[in-house]
């Protein structure tokens, strides 16, 4: 899809006032819907690029629109009232430098009981508390997860087995899901020369939550055996590792064979009359030696409502906390090792704050303001693209995107 | 689509824009002017946005009715609005059109959240394929007949229109 006619499409979605349920019979089994965000982001540099995570290209000091709009269009079919089907896809720039469209969700989905149902097919994964939510603009205050956090983990959805229970007691309802299954996609590697690899991950993940009237409590945790045969910069490392005798280090480093990587996290949110609270610390930890560093993100946010304006603040960091490889201190000293070291063992590291504005100015519509200033203190920080020797002074984002339900 | 009213929308959103931002500014000068300025915004806001939130009759009071089978003969509020915020699944709810009056009152007494922070609500459950959100009817006619018809159905309607073929569990004042 052309960058034109998908705008155009977007702008159409946004400014339409239908749902697209109300094309049909009130008693149709199929359900039709949609969600849309049309964003325009800019920074105030050209050192380096302003992305959402794994994404090919961002923003620079002129506006793009690439890094915020997508556009979200789901059909659900109920054969029976315990069996229905949902397909979901997704357009937006991601893993390659135009407009892709993607299956995200793509499931068939039984209920076993009122409270139990088991989906087979494709699921978001449930890495972290706003994973399976981040696209949908609408449904979010910011206009995007911190990317502290959320660029943690390349990992988006999943084929296999989704199981979900929901039960409440009292006032407390308790939701658990559990996702098990292989992840393939693409990682976009930005560092060492940079390319884009594809990766396979079996996995399993759990999440749980709990809410209470205006509380929600959400803790999750995922593992999976991050694999990629063509990561060619890091594959051409661990080759002149082997020609020099460090072949123990090659196998530490490399994932051809797949690693273990471990992510959980804490979140809660709280929405009670006009104060609105999100907060969520989560960590990336290598079970098993390989180059990915064992990280440490966390941001809080704080707004206000309004009337029908909620303006925000949040504060957002990551951290590297660990690596599970070391270099031998003969190696470490060699050009070889430093370059092992700077380009991948070395994570990059930032803290940002940003303010924003929302405004619900029409039913199922929404408009976002919202400044972010950047602040990486190791490397290029969560941009991409940027100089060798790292980004010293603070980028500032601006972003404005307007978000549609339909 | 209609060029024009999509005009119309972009030339609110910036001036709302303008508007939140002078607030803003506002607000960082001299923090006890926060509830005034944004107060006179929002005002302003909702008059060139005419009839986008219809104030609901004032002392009305909403009935939360079940199927006459249903064994429950009470439940307390936040029970009722579990089942309306996708909580719970146990019962299935029934809604009243999104331009109603006694929807907006409904939420804002069961749960004490507006329109666009229920469709938000919903929008997160749509679209990770947990649910679908409730059935919507435009009478509390229709509605007491949906009632009527499921014995795991839940609604609500105007107090003044309850019959004898549905069941009050809950009063909203």
């Amino acid at each position: 899809m052309t960058k034109n006619v998908f705008l155009a499409l977007l702008t159409l979605a946004a400014c339409t006032p239908l749902r697209a349920q109300s094309w049909l019979p009130a008693d149709s089994p199929l359900s039709l819907s949609g969600f849309g965000t049309l964003g325009a982001a800019s920074t105030n540099t050209d050192a380096a690029q302003f992305i959402r995570y794994n994404q090919a290209s961002g923003a620079r000091s002129g506006f793009t629109t690439g890094t915020d709009s997508n556009l979200g269009l789901q059909a659900s079919y109920r054969f029976t009232p315990e069996l229905s089907a949902t397909l979901q896809t997704l357009t937006r720039k991601y893993t390659s430098s135009g407009y892709t469209t993607d299956l995200s969700w793509a499931f068939l989905k039984l209920a076993l009981t009122k409270e139990l149902s088991v989906r087979a097919g494709r699921v978001v994964v449930p890495v972290f508390m706003a994973s399976d939510t981040q696209n949908i603009g609408y449904a979010n205050t910011m206009i995007r997860p911190p990317m502290e956090l959320y660029a943690l983990a390349p990992i988006e959805n999943v084929d296999g087995l989704d199981l979900a229970w929901q039960h409440a007691f009292g006032a407390t309802s308790v939701g658990v899901q559990v996702a098990g299954g292989v992840s393939t996609g693409k990682l976009v590697v930005s560092s060492a020369g940079g390319n884009v690899v594809d990766f396979r991950a079996p996995l399993l993940g759990v999440r749980v939550t709990l809410e209470n009237g205006p509380f929600m409590l959400s803790l999750g945790r995922l593992q999976a055996d991050f694999g990629s045969s063509d990561f060619t910069a890091l594959n051409a490392v661990t080759d002149q590792l082997r020609a020099v005798g460090y072949g123990d280090v090659a196998q530490r480093l490399s994932i051809v064979d797949g690693k273990r990587i471990d992510f959980t996290s804490l979140g809660m949110t709280m929405d009670s009359h006009d104060l609105v609270l999100q907060a969520e610390y989560g960590r990336r930890r290598a079970a098993e030696p390989a180059y990915v560093s064992n990280n440490d993100a966390w941001y809080a946010m704080a707004g206000y409502r309004i009337g029908a304006f909620l303006p925000y603040y949040a504060h957002a960091a990551v951290r590297q906390t660990g690596r599970s490889v070391s270099l031998p201190a003969a190696l470490a000293a060699t050009p070889l090792g430093q370059a092992i070291d700077g380009g991948f063992l070395t994570s990059p590291e930032q803290h940002s704050d940003l303010l924003g504005v929302r405004w619900n100015l029409a039913p199922s519509r929404a408009l976002t303001l919202q400044v972010d200033r950047l602040r990486p203190t190791v490397k290029n920080g969560e941009l991409t693209d940027g100089p060798p020797g790292g980004l010293h002074a603070p980028v500032m984002v601006i972003a404005i995107a307007l978000d549609a339900v339909f | 689509m209609n060029p024009h009213a999509c005009f119309t929308w972009w030339r609110a959103a910036l001036d709302g824009a303008a508007a939140a931002w002078s607030a803003a500014g506002a607000t960082l000068g001299a923090v006890g002017v926060l509830g005034a300025a944004s107060a006179v915004s929002g005002a302003a806001m909702l008059t060139s946005l005419a009839a986008l939130a219809a104030a609901p009759p004032a002392r009305a009071e909403t009935a939360v009715i079940v199927n006459v089978r249903n064994t429950l003969t009470r439940m307390p509020a936040e029970q009722a609005a579990q089942f309306f915020l996708g909580r719970s699944t146990l019962l299935t709810p029934i809604d009243l059109a999104e331009s109603s009056p006694v929807r907006a009152d409904f939420y804002r007494k069961v749960a004490g959240k507006d329109q666009d922070q229920v469709k938000a609500i919903w929008s997160k459950i749509v679209f990770t394929g947990k649910g679908l959100p409730p059935r919507e009817y435009n009478t509390p006619a229709e509605v007491k007949k949906a009632v009527a018809a499921d014995p795991a159905a839940i609604g609500y309607i105007d107090r003044s229109a309850v019959d004898d073929t549905v069941k009050v569990i809950l009063i909203l004042q």
